[in-house]
């Protein structure tokens, strides 16, 4: 009778941590349906068609343009930006992008370098696409007390708890696969920005961690990808998100690993592309709108192309429908 | 670390796979080295000195004492006397600091020597008023020969700190805490109910508790700006919060002790659905009432200087007025030690008092109010009349618990002053009616859909406390049923708590109401 009861006991706790998992995985998904977390669309990508990803927060997803790279110059990419996205983040992506997909370039934003780990919610909205996928359940090793958190996240994203049609429903995003992790904002800052955030200053007094981006450099090195850090246009700090402390503390890490560091925030990237802040800056003052981020993936793309030693395959392993540019451009224009 | 903690629940399950792989007479052992990790991770630890101080001058003061051989000791009497006053006196420094502080910085102002005294800081112990008032009657049981000194310090020491009920209480006497140092074999009932219960508590305290206390602090963060209906909205709210949150924190440590098939005595039974203000009170934090009978009320009504009153009176009024004279004034001096334990005037004047008050007229108007219902021919065992009553009750309960969430007495006379048709300041109260139900819960920071969560899950609880009157208990009723139809109950009561709960590593809960104290 008392084994009975306990079998019962333990099959009862069974059903529990299954329903949890399950539980998990639909919140999971609520929150891949936000477009700014979603990435769902990367898993329905063919294998080796990508060479090229952009990872960050969201002053990446708002910066660069898969498809518009692609169709100007045949890099095939995906932009796996998310909201506050923190380096453990990127650096998981990368991970998981490299099963998938035979890697050759990795562009980081460089915001995210300001934040390297802490916020449990954040980092699983930022890999919720991935679902409970082995990279994902990485961040439970960072997470060591709250991995339990990590395990079932219902328990950080139940207040995101809803079901709704698309719940269940496999094409909730379709609309977005066109975007491949951009997402587009069509505000401009206005007349009044004209000059860079950055005045010269020398000083090096901003605080940042390195710790995943070092071993995001890591990786890449020992998987011969590029890397690649770029810091998005901005037409105000106010917020003390990016100024010349951020900026010479990023380029003296990028000098002393060689990793190629742009700015778009440097005198030099302004005039060169010839960036507006007033018209290429969403009103935000903070993220690039559709224009600027035209000009940013047009650098981008001549700069893959005339970078030395690195070959892509343009046009070669990815065709992307003629279908789906124009479904892009239509969403673009919005 | 509070009892919805994460950490809580791996202390727990921790120790109770250690408590019943150890032998059976380290049982003990086992909870009072869980009692002092949990002490170590929930308070300032080196507070656990003060608990340490009053459990050895309780094992002092009754070191003498034997059952049968009580006062008649001098030495015996002058020691279980320094145990109380020791107790009394540590607890008035540390914990009743917001009556000798005022005081001190008077003396401060006509004596500048003294000045800085008045700015002192001190950290009390963890669970102060409840340990405190557990030593308190342990010596005097023992002085009164109820019950035989412990000669086991640690086993005393366990008394007063066990873990479960070292934040919000129950108040246990030693004779009911004696399956502390009983030897538990494994029982699958017990932490099944253990784990029940603690199920139950959780839903109370973040599903319910935790929605209501959003619109509560709410409003009282700034109670200029909300007048009128927000404020009678929050005066109605705030004993389901304060009630979902104490007997959250009671099904939590009554369930955890039950794991180790300790029963811890019970603190509420159904309050809301009392007729009288008596009967509410005795259903009600029920352990701190019953401690307050039986050490103040008793002993003071039994003294010398009130036998002595008692017959004066009853020869001056007769013995009809001069019985309630002198009970009122028992009641008035158990009331005040009540409000004295809460820690602060505004619960000896505001809450304490005006409950005092209305037990006084409701004994004094007993037998007019009978007359009348007789004369409107009002049948008093209807569910209408009934409900009426228990309504009454929650009023006047709601009232009195204005001033225990006000901040101080002033605050709480300036909330009535703002509830529109009572002394109505400000007009805001009524145009409330011309904005959407929505809008009006949402300016209060609680979206509908945890109104209707609120709602449904208060409805649960009631349910319970219906089926707790009727059938005696609504965990007996659910065994009862056929194992699917358990199994899916607790299985939605599971998830109802983790997805509806207010919890996490973004949300800030609030503090359990009663482990201020």
């Amino acid at each position: 009778m008392k084994n009975r009861k306990i079998a019962g006991a333990i099959i009862f706790l069974a059903i529990q941590l299954f329903l949890l998992y399950v539980y998990s995985v639909i919140a999971l998904r609520n929150v891949g349906e936000d477009a700014t977390y979603n990435h769902s669309d990367f898993y329905e990508c063919d294998e080796n068609s990508i060479e090229v990803i952009f990872v960050g927060g969201s002053f990446s997803y708002c910066t660069f343009s898969p498809i518009e790279l692609y169709e100007r110059y045949g890099i095939s990419s995906y932009n796996f930006g998310t909201s506050n996205q923190y380096a453990i983040s990127s650096y998981l992506w990368t991970l998981e992008a490299s099963e998938y997909q035979d890697l050759k370039v990795v562009v980081l934003e460089a915001m995210t370098i300001s934040m390297s780990h802490g916020n449990l919610g954040n980092d699983i909205r930022a890999l919720s696409s991935m679902g409970i996928s082995k990279n994902y359940l990485r961040l439970a090793l960072t997470y060591k007390r709250n991995a339990y958190n990590v395990l079932f996240p219902v328990f950080v994203l139940h207040d995101e708890w809803e079901i709704n049609e698309n719940t269940f429903s496999a094409s909730a995003c379709a609309e977005e696969s066109c975007l491949k992790g951009y997402v587009p904002l069509h505000s401009e800052a206005g007349s009044e920005y004209q000059d860079s955030i950055l005045t010269g200053d020398e000083t090096e007094d901003a605080y940042l961690k390195f710790t995943y981006v070092d071993k995001l450099r890591e990786f890449c090195n020992e998987n011969g990808i590029q890397l690649i850090i770029v810091k998005s246009l901005m037409a105000s700090n106010e917020s003390g998100s990016w100024s010349d402390g951020y900026h010479n503390r990023v380029a003296a890490y990028a000098e002393e690993y060689g990793i190629p560091f742009i700015d778009f925030n440097s005198q030099e990237y302004i005039d060169e592309i010839g960036f507006v802040i007033a018209e290429d800056v969403a009103e935000d003052l903070r993220h690039m709108n559709v224009n600027g981020a035209g000009k940013a993936t047009d650098f981008i793309g001549e700069y893959l192309t005339n970078m030395e030693g690195l070959e892509l395959n343009l046009y070669q392993n990815s065709q992307i429908d003629e279908n789906v540019i124009a479904l892009y451009y239509e969403t673009i224009s919005d | 670390m509070t009892i919805t903690s994460f950490y809580y629940l791996l202390l727990v399950f921790g120790t109770v796979v250690i408590y019943y792989i150890v032998p059976k007479a380290g049982q003990w052992m086992c909870l009072l080295l869980a009692s002092i990790l949990f002490y170590f991770a929930a308070a300032t630890p080196y507070t656990l000195v003060y608990v340490a101080i009053s459990t050895i001058f309780a094992y002092l003061g009754t070191l003498y004492l034997e059952s049968g051989k009580t006062a008649q000791n001098k030495r015996a009497t002058y020691l279980a006397l320094t145990g109380v006053l020791v107790n009394a006196f540590l607890w008035l420094v540390l914990k009743g600091s917001s009556f000798w502080i005022p005081v001190i910085s008077l003396v401060g102002r006509i004596f500048p020597a003294m000045k800085d005294t008045g700015a002192i800081s001190l950290i009390a112990a963890l669970g102060m008023g409840y340990y405190t008032l557990q030593l308190i009657g342990y010596i005097l049981d023992c002085y009164w020969g109820n019950c035989r000194p412990q000669k086991n310090i640690g086993k005393l020491f366990l008394f007063a700190c066990y873990f479960p009920q070292m934040t919000s209480g129950p108040i246990s006497r030693y004779s009911q805490l004696q399956d502390l140092y009983e030897k538990h074999a494994f029982c699958y009932e017990n932490i099944a109910h253990g784990a029940q219960r603690i199920l139950w508590g959780f839903l109370k305290k973040l599903v319910i508790a935790e929605r209501a206390a959003i619109i509560v602090n709410e409003v009282w963060s700034d109670p200029g700006t909300y007048q009128g209906c927000y404020r009678w909205l929050v005066m109605l709210i705030f004993p389901i919060q304060m009630y979902a949150d104490f007997s959250g924190a009671m099904d939590i440590v009554i369930g955890t002790s039950e794991l180790f098939g300790i029963k811890l005595p019970e603190n509420f039974n159904a309050p809301f659905f009392s007729r009288s203000l008596r009967e509410f009170w005795q259903r009600w934090h029920i352990t701190l009432g019953s401690w307050a009978k039986d050490y103040v009320l008793y002993p003071f009504l039994k003294s010398g200087f009130m036998v002595r009153l008692s017959k004066a009176l009853k020869k001056k009024f007769g013995k009809k007025a001069g019985r309630f004279i002198a009970t009122e004034l028992g009641m008035l001096v158990l009331w005040t030690v009540l409000g004295l334990w809460h820690g602060a005037v505004k619960y000896v004047v505001g809450v304490n008092l005006w409950y005092w008050f209305v037990l006084m007229l409701s004994e004094l108007c007993a037998d007019r109010l009978k007359k009348l219902t007789s004369f409107f021919k009002i049948n008093v065992r209807c569910i209408g009349w009934r409900m009426v009553q228990c309504f009454r009750i929650y009023i006047i309960f709601a009232v009195g618990s204005v001033f225990f969430r006000a901040d101080s007495l002033a605050q709480g006379l300036e909330f009535f002053q703002g509830l529109p048709g009572v002394f109505a300041k400000g007009a805001s109260g009524l145009s409330v009616f011309c904005v959407s139900f929505q809008e009006w819960t949402e300016g209060m920071g609680l979206a509908q859909k945890d109104i209707v969560i609120f709602l449904v899950a208060f409805a649960l609880v009631l349910a319970a406390d219906v089926l707790h009157e009727k059938a005696g208990s609504a965990r007996a009723w659910v065994d009862r049923r056929a194992l699917p139809l358990r199994w899916a109950l607790w299985t939605a009561l599971i998830f109802i708590v983790v997805i509806y709960g207010k919890y996490g590593m973004e949300y800030s809960s609030a503090n359990f109401i009663y482990q201020a104290f």
